[in-house]
């Protein structure tokens, strides 16, 4: 029997919503515009942005690469690097092992939008919705995406990441820079 | 009576079929003359029942129970049924049941291994058919590396916490079949003992389904359609499967596993229907924005491959429209 995920998954999100990272914030004064496409595939405009550096090796761990370079329109909300730092290191580790890659994609599935939003268009959807709206994902829930005091939070409960100014167009989608991990469960 | 299902992930497919065969590929064009110009636009007689090969008919079985099939074939589809497929379920089920009526017979430990080998990846119908040759029960067969103890396969005091930690939070939000404390996990498999045995058994997305592992042959119904292929495929050549909201390449020659090629949402969006939740905003990719801008007679809104013209006002899905030229 193979090693199996000893620390919850539960555990695993909670560590990584409580952390509220300002790495992302301070890496752009200001929001992006995201109206027009970007020049690279989602998966070379990940590449490019330092704060998350760790998710582009998951992403890539998980062989999701062909899928942010394909056809596919995806808009993507992830973790920066310090929220991933809040994991257990062999937590992390395990996440880039064979044996974790199940845990992995799922997890990533939940950060997964379909289609190209752009913060514009997020924003106004926001005031036309009373500030709360849902986005269909590639897990079985959309993803709850609400303003809070003026901060727009992805997910639901009050420890939900929010997201950093930072937002990248890409020609087959949007990524979007959070402070955490979205909870599982809506 | 409970249907014993003997580490074989063919049968937990095959009995999850009958539920699962919601859409086989003979589309009746429901997209067509709806809508406007962008309706004008729709190919919904494109449909799977345009299958050419041996996936025809195949195509999007991965229905309720594995994140629902591809949003189109429910959207422009109706099954009419297939006499053959509906038999062999049939012939299925009633040879699990009369295999579960059989569970006091000894135990055979070739047959354990073999279904060991079934789980670690080889041939599940393999087993199964020299167990059927034997008739030799599977009871109380643990993956091996969980030696049996008395509480089932589980190793003492750990039994609880492997169950919680490995399938709750993240696993139940992208696949809520596997949702609940009930299973276990073994090398890239999900699988749920029940009384000393095993009940189902599922390859999980990045474990056996994944780049570099043969595509599970009780998977073979679970052929995409075409379209899914031309619109999210880089290679023409290969094949397209689908399984858990996710589309896999496969090696048409070895049945390899190429990778992933899209995940979906696996929506149910369906011509004349309501949209469901999840689209409140406009979400059309950069290339087709031109084309398809929300306005007071329509608004679109993507997924899967697709893009919906819906009706402002009733949020009732007019259309489906194609990407693909």
């Amino acid at each position: 029997m193979k090693k199996t995920f000893a620390p919850t998954l539960a555990v695993l999100a909670v560590a990584l919503t409580l952390c509220a990272c300002g790495d992302a914030d301070t890496a752009d004064a200001s929001v992006t515009s995201t109206q027009e496409a970007g020049d690279a595939s989602l998966n070379a405009t990940v590449a490019k942005i330092d704060e998350v550096s760790t998710a582009y090796n998951l992403i890539e761990k998980a062989g999701l690469k062909d899928p942010f370079d394909g056809a596919g329109a995806y808009t993507v909300f992830l973790p920066d690097n310090q929220a991933f730092a809040k994991l257990p290191k062999e937590d992390l580790e395990l996440l880039g092992t064979e044996e974790g890659r199940p845990e992995l994609i799922a997890i990533l599935r939940r950060h997964i939008a379909v289609g190209a939003i752009t913060r514009e268009d997020l924003e106004a959807a926001l005031d036309a919705n009373g500030g709360s709206i849902q986005l269909a994902s590639v897990a079985d829930q959309p993803i709850d995406i609400r303003r809070v005091d003026g901060e727009v939070r992805i997910g639901s409960g009050d420890d939900a990441p929010k997201l950093t100014k930072l937002a990248v167009p890409a020609s087959n989608g949007v990524v979007y820079v959070i402070d955490g991990m979205i909870p599982p469960g809506n | 009576m409970r249907i014993v299902i003997a580490a074989t992930g063919a049968l937990a497919l095959a009995l999850s079929m009958p539920a699962i065969a919601q859409s086989n590929g003979h589309g009746n064009g429901q997209g067509k003359g709806h809508g406007n110009g962008a309706a004008a636009k729709a190919k919904p007689d494109k449909g799977p029942d345009k299958e050419k090969g041996p996936g025809k008919d195949k195509g999007a079985r991965a229905g309720n129970g594995n994140g629902g099939p591809p949003v189109a074939m429910r959207a422009n589809d109706k099954g009419n049924g297939r006499p053959d497929v509906e038999k062999a379920q049939k012939q299925i089920q009633r040879e699990v049941e009369r295999r579960a009526d059989r569970r006091d017979d000894a135990q055979d430990a070739r047959v354990l291994r073999d279904v060991a080998g079934a789980v670690a990846g080889e041939d599940a119908r393999r087993v199964l058919s020299r167990y059927d040759r034997d008739a030799r029960p599977v009871e109380n067969w643990c993956p091996p590396g969980l030696a049996k103890k008395n509480n089932g396969c589980m190793p003492p005091g750990q039994a609880k916490k492997l169950t919680r930690d490995r399938f709750a939070g993240y696993f139940g939000s992208s696949y809520p079949r596997l949702a609940g404390d009930d299973w276990r996990y073994y090398d890239g498999y999900a699988y749920r003992p029940q009384n000393g045995v095993i009940d189902a058994l599922i390859p999980l997305v990045g474990g056996a389904l994944f780049g570099g592992n043969q595509w599970p042959s009780a998977y073979d119904d679970y052929r995409a359609p075409s379209y899914y292929g031309n619109y999210f495929g880089q290679n023409a050549d290969n094949r397209y499967y689908y399984a858990d909201r996710t589309l896999f390449s496969v090696d048409p020659q070895d049945h390899r596993i190429l990778g992933i090629a899209a995940l979906l949402t696996g929506d149910d969006i369906t011509v004349g229907q309501p949209l469901p939740r999840g689209y409140d905003v406009y979400n059309v990719p950069y290339a087709y924005r031109s084309q398809y801008r929300d306005g007071p007679d329509a608004m679109y809104r993507y997924s899967d491959g697709y893009v919906y013209q819906v009706d402002p006002k009733t949020r009732l899905v007019a259309a489906a429209i194609e990407l693909l030229t």
